[in-house]
């Protein structure tokens, strides 16, 4: 019942979107924009970016799960892995900046060339920076996604192996690879998705009009020419090209979940034929620190570039800590929306599986979380605007709509990560708690809470933080007092205070991550009464 | 945990319900967000004119000028707003065509711009010149002439604004345009091979330009002022260059449909008063429309003085933005 409720809601929102638009704009000309040389150009390179963008993060990311996963102490391990879970919420703003200062023209690497007599390189605005950064949020993610098919390895797989003395290739080829070639269509459709509606990094990467997503044409089309009909057409266009290839990429059912690091079956395994050679270690070795080098030298970047400074003084301002405050409220509010509706859906996917009869409406739920995916927000945000400024001023409805259009967005990865563990839970306790009558509020608190509570809170840490760093919704409905830490970024960007918006930068990051492992966190404090039911 | 939450949300729905419940009238504002910021000129303009009009004024913030226009537009006749602060010149005639801007009745006889203005819907508050700045301690010898940038080594990189996201970036467009005419075209592909990046809007390139990404930034001859007077330092210029400037004139409109016509009316007469003008140089960091009777801040006497301004008749930008913009867009992918 919530699980309608919730999918209902986020129908409403969607669909009511795109009827408040299509009623304002009558004629949908989606044949006119598919005809266009423009259009089709745009469709090209978002696509061709999206590829090549998957391409590296999935090729990147095998050896370097494989390297994780074979070498399972050194120092630094729990943070590089940490970090992979993490990359996901690290607001783009401060992502871009830090890119910026590692690659950029005055970036590290730049000093090196230069130092070195190479001369200053200017390789980073266009596809290659599109494509360093979309690898930087996206090769985490799919090494995780690897690592916890290679952590699902049973026991005995390795036995075996030391037994009949495999090759580290014959490791690979019988044993890793089939662990992993399952969860790789799936990654790589996340990460398409998601690079395919790539917004803020193109625009500020990409070097111009030459790099311009359809996500971009559709900000230019309703900001710059108000031209809503055109919105609407490249919005059903990239909807539906991102719906088909969802179909191809997702098609064969895997389950592919988001997990906290310490999920069950991250087991500890160490008796693999192949981890003393030298041959291996070199390899891993070399994989592992390059991933670190190019994971963690944008956050130092972002952070050195602030010491000494005078931005400093941004935080003996007023303005500073009520940014801090709404930000709070308005990631949390939008966290627990997003993780209860996720829950709700997440029942319900589950209750329509285990009906036999009603298999396929078990997808029905999961394609509405995807399509919050692939909606720009600005043509959601619009279309809502439209819709609820017949019924109320939406300027004093702002803040409740910024949570929860934020809600909405996030909903696909909490989605992710709670489909299964609830499905998991009902196989296993469903018979159980109906035979002893368990029901209700004992139901959640003895049976359900104690044994989904870490990906309970893992998708209220990943939701919080996704809305914490958030500037897009913020700045569609225009602000009078709200003010969140991303916007006085951009405050004093605009007003020259480029010191201390590096600060808030780095701050906002900063709350980001200790959210992020608060939240966590409180899945590992057990009530003690709980302990004894 | 779960209490600290539960008290959060609470506090804070509390608080959002209980803001405003008096009864003075509000005069509702849209502007740009640089604008009504801590930093920019808003919040001193809003003490200033709240101490005389017995009223709250409330500016909201909207991203960017363009972003205004088309929030207006989206809610039509129903605006809550009473006043559009923040268009400039090239979007006068669009916002026009809306039908949904009324006459000011603003004396402009005291209006002191580059160029006349007789345009009696929109009231100039506010006027620059688009500039490129440099670092003087980077380069030595900067252009003097639009031509000389253009045949400047392509190793020298500007980082410019997209004219269909940024203001200054579709001056520049406009300012291209008046010098090159049919031969803008080329111009652009002459300047393409130096641009760096193209960003959505002003902040992320000037930004970029001061941490030393770029050589040279655009942006208004009066950015140097900022610098001189707020941090101290003449290191940052603009380049003067002989053709002349593209000018950028910023506007203020009242709503036909106001709520608050009266109050309106008076924030208009206010926009042209030496209170508020004299907060405009060192608040917006641009040129008061009227002459200030305490005169300009000295530093603005440095600052790089155009020979000739620039200005595209408004009917003809509104006419042609779109082919031009396309021009761009083509001249710029290649």
């Amino acid at each position: 019942m919530p699980g309608f409720i919730a999918v209902t809601i986020v129908a409403l929102l969607v669909g009511g979107s795109f009827v408040g638009l299509a009623l304002h704009v009558g004629d949908i000309p989606l044949l006119k924009e598919l005809t266009k040389p423009y259009t089709l150009s745009i469709i090209r390179f978002t696509l061709w970016q999206a590829t090549l963008s998957t391409l590296f993060s999935v090729v990147l990311a095998i050896p370097l799960a494989r390297g994780l996963y074979r070498r399972q102490h050194f120092i630094g391990r729990t943070l590089l892995i940490r970090l992979t879970s993490i990359s996901l919420i690290v607001p783009t703003m401060v992502a871009i900046l830090g890119i910026i200062a590692v690659y950029g023209r005055s970036g590290w690497i730049n000093d090196v060339f230069s130092f070195i007599g190479l001369g200053r390189q200017d390789y980073l605005y266009g596809m290659c920076g599109i494509l360093i950064a979309h690898v930087f949020f996206n090769l985490p993610l799919v090494t995780r996604l690897l690592l916890n098919g290679l952590a699902d390895i049973p026991d005995y797989q390795w036995r075996l192996a030391t037994l009949h003395g495999f090759t580290g290739k014959n490791v690979f080829r019988l044993i890793e690879w089939p662990a992993i070639r399952g969860l790789i269509p799936g990654a790589a459709g996340i990460v398409f998705l998601l690079c395919f509606t790539s917004f803020a990094i193109v625009l500020s990467l990409g070097g111009g009009p030459k790099s311009t997503t359809l996500e971009v044409a559709i900000y230019q089309a309703i900001r710059f020419d108000f031209d809503l009909a055109r919105a609407v057409a490249l919005s059903l266009i990239q909807i539906v090209i991102c719906l088909a290839l969802a179909l191809v990429f997702f098609s064969r059912q895997t389950v592919l979940e988001l997990r906290s690091e310490h999920a069950p079956g991250h087991a500890v395994n160490n008796t693999r034929p192949d981890a003393q050679t030298i041959g291996s270690k070199l390899i891993d070795i070399f994989v592992i620190v390059l991933a670190a080098l190019f994971l963690l030298s944008p956050f130092a970047a972002v952070v050195i570039n602030t010491l000494g400074g005078k931005g400093w003084i941004i935080i003996s301002n007023s303005s500073f800590w009520t940014s801090l405050q709404s930000t709070l409220v308005i990631s949390l509010s939008a966290g627990i929306i997003a993780t209860i509706a996720g829950l709700a859906i997440a029942h319900l996917i589950t209750t329509l599986r285990m009906r036999k009869q009603a298999k396929w409406l078990g997808t029905a739920p999961e394609i509405i979380g995807m399509l919050t995916m692939l909606i720009p927000p600005i043509t959601l945000g619009t279309g809502l605007f439209l819709l609820l400024r017949s019924f109320t001023d939406v300027l004093s409805l702002g803040h409740f709509l910024v949570i929860v259009i934020n809600a909405v967005f996030t909903l696909a990865f909490t989605l992710r990560t709670l489909v299964s563990p609830v499905q998991q839970q009902k196989q296993r306790f469903e018979n159980l708690s109906q035979s002893l009558g368990i029901s209700g509020w004992n139901h959640w608190r003895y049976v359900f809470w104690p044994s989904t509570k870490r990906p309970i809170c893992y998708a209220l840490a990943i939701s919080t933080t996704l809305s914490a760093g958030d500037m897009g919704v913020i700045a569609l409905f225009g602000t009078d007092k709200l003010s969140t830490l991303p916007l006085l970024i951009y405050r004093l960007l605009g007003n020259y205070r480029l010191e201390q918006a590096a600060v808030v930068a780095v701050c906002l990051c900063a709350l980001c991550l200790l959210l992020f492992w608060l939240i966590e966190k409180t899945a590992s404090i057990s009530p003690r009464r709980s302990q004894h039911a | 945990m779960r209490n600290t939450l539960f008290v959060l949300l609470l506090t804070s729905s509390l608080a959002s319900v209980a803001v405003l419940a008096q009864d003075k009238q509000t005069l509702t504002v849209y502007t740009y967000d640089s604008f009504s910021s801590e930093w920019g000129p808003g919040p001193k303009i809003e003490t200033a004119f709240e101490a005389i009009c017995d009223c709250d004024l409330n500016f909201v913030a909207v991203d960017g000028s363009t972003g205004i226009l088309s929030r207006v537009q989206l809610e039509g006749k129903n605006s809550p707003a009473d006043v559009v602060l923040g268009l400039d010149n090239s979007l006068v005639v669009d916002a026009e065509k809306t039908g949904l801007i009324a006459e000011h009745f603003v004396d402009m006889s005291k209006l002191d711009l580059p160029v006349d203005w007789t345009n009696k819907n929109f009231l100039p508050f506010d006027f620059g010149y688009f500039a490129f700045i440099y670092d003087t301690n980077k380069i030595p010898n900067p252009p003097t002439s639009f031509e000389q940038l253009l045949a400047a080594d392509d190793s020298m990189k500007v980082v410019i604004q997209d004219p269909r996201s940024s203001t200054p970036g579709l001056g520049l467009l406009l300012w291209i345009k008046s010098m090159y005419g049919d031969k803008a075209v080329e111009a652009w592909k002459k300047l393409s091979p130096k641009v760096l990046t193209v960003t959505k809007g002003w902040a992320e390139a000037y930004g970029m330009f001061v941490k030393g990404e770029a050589d040279m930034v655009l942006s208004y001859t009066t950015s140097p002022a900022y610098h001189m007077i707020a941090e101290n330092k003449d290191q940052y210029q603009a380049a003067g260059f002989s053709e002349g400037h593209g000018l950028q004139i910023e506007v203020a409109g009242v709503l036909r449909n106001a709520p608050n016509p009266a109050l309106a009316n008076q924030f208009m007469q206010f926009i042209a008063s030496d209170e508020f003008q004299s907060i405009i140089p060192t608040g917006n960091w641009m040129y008061p429309t009227m002459e200030l009777k305490d005169g300009l801040p000295a530093e603005f006497d440095k600052l790089v003085k155009p020979a000739k301004s620039l200005l595209i008749e408004a009917q003809e930008i509104s006419d042609n933005k779109t082919n031009w913009i396309d021009e761009f867009n083509q001249a710029m992918s290649q």
